[in-house]
């Protein structure tokens, strides 16, 4: 750590968690709100045990790509950190990234067969805006050229998608913004829009041999997402209590940083 | 609204990053032009007044902008 965020940090008055010193650090955003936030946040991780299921966290604070592409789990500028390496036209705004609707993703460097299980898992998305067009938001397992079996949040044809490893989709009719969970625990299988629940039976297969990627849906770039996404989470399977209680957690986030829906 | 270019200036943009930290990435259109975002146009061009673009770059400032044709969506269900 630089002399300097040390001595902010100290100065602050605040003690911060190893995460978000390490954010701070890496990012070099020394704003109180923005640090408030992710502390309260990782604090609340950490007090309900959330924190060993999450393995990547995009919060896209700061406003520019410098600190819009680290990952506030493990905040090395690495690949091997997940880092998010970005193609394209994206904007970065104090509500978000930004996407332009043409040529935008973004790789997580997370491989979905090797470091999540086809059995349990969870994503998460938090956007700004109703969707307007056929548009990823999240997706496992690029490139592959067929989506059927890939697991994604995708908006298409004014219904919001879950396409998972089982052979059909599964779906609910939202397009509205806000936050948008997959969570799957065996053959159960959840989307949540903010907290309510939308069950579904789904067989899981094998996860592609992918990363994650954000803001997009296939190596042709037709669904390419012109929404300001705020957060995305990568991680483990959650129990419904624990959603709630990371729904919560997300939400006053976005509210501490005057960006809610 | 999107910049078409050629074959030759896609080769040159693939694996350059406009900001320092963003990958150009050239895709095709409806038309089967090879298209970049007008944030990656508006970008290189606010560098360009600055002095600050690269030499191979420079083409991008003689782009002009046109309405996105994207190719047509297919059914991700089938």
């Amino acid at each position: 750590m630089s002399r300097y965020y040390r001595s902010f940090l100290e100065e602050s008055g605040v003690a911060y968690t190893s995460r978000t010193t390490a954010f701070a650090t890496a990012t070099g955003i020394t704003d109180t709100t923005i640090l408030g936030a992710l502390n309260t946040f990782d604090l609340g991780l950490i007090s309900n045990s959330l924190d060993t299921k999450m393995k990547a966290v995009y919060p896209f604070v700061g406003g520019t790509a410098a600190t819009h592409k680290y990952n506030f789990m493990d905040s090395r500028d690495l690949d091997v950190a997940f880092r998010l390496t970005l193609f394209g036209g994206w904007t970065h705004t104090s509500k978000g990234i930004v996407g332009s609707g043409t040529n935008n993703y973004a790789n997580t460097n997370l491989n979905a067969l090797t470091h999540t299980s086809a059995s349990d898992n969870s994503f998460s998305i938090y956007k700004q805006n109703n969707s307007t067009i056929n548009e990823c938001y999240i997706r496992a397992g690029y490139p592959v050229q067929s989506s059927n079996g890939t697991t994604e949040i995708i908006s298409y044809n004014s219904s919001t998608y879950i396409l998972s490893s089982g052979t059909a989709e599964k779906s609910i009719v939202d397009v509205s913004k806000g936050f948008y969970m997959v969570n799957r625990n065996s053959n159960n299988l959840s989307l949540f829009k903010n907290t309510t629940k939308t069950s579904f039976t789904d067989a899981f297969t094998t996860q592609y041999n992918g990363n994650y990627i954000i803001g997009n849906g296939t190596d042709v770039n037709n669904y390419a997402t012109n929404n300001t996404l705020s957060f995305i989470h990568i991680g483990s399977k959650l129990t419904d209590g624990e959603q709630t209680i990371f729904y919560n957690l997300i939400q006053d986030m976005q509210t501490t940083l005057a960006r809610n829906i | 609204m999107i910049a078409i270019i050629t074959q030759q200036q896609k080769d040159i943009l693939v694996g350059k990053t406009y900001d320092g930290i963003c990958y150009f990435n050239p895709i095709l259109d409806l038309n089967d032009n090879f298209v970049i975002s007008e944030i990656e146009y508006y970008y290189c061009l606010g560098l360009w007044y600055l002095d600050e673009l690269q030499t191979d770059l420079q083409f991008i400032t003689t782009l002009s902008l046109s309405e996105y044709l994207p190719k047509i969506v297919e059914n991700p269900f089938v």
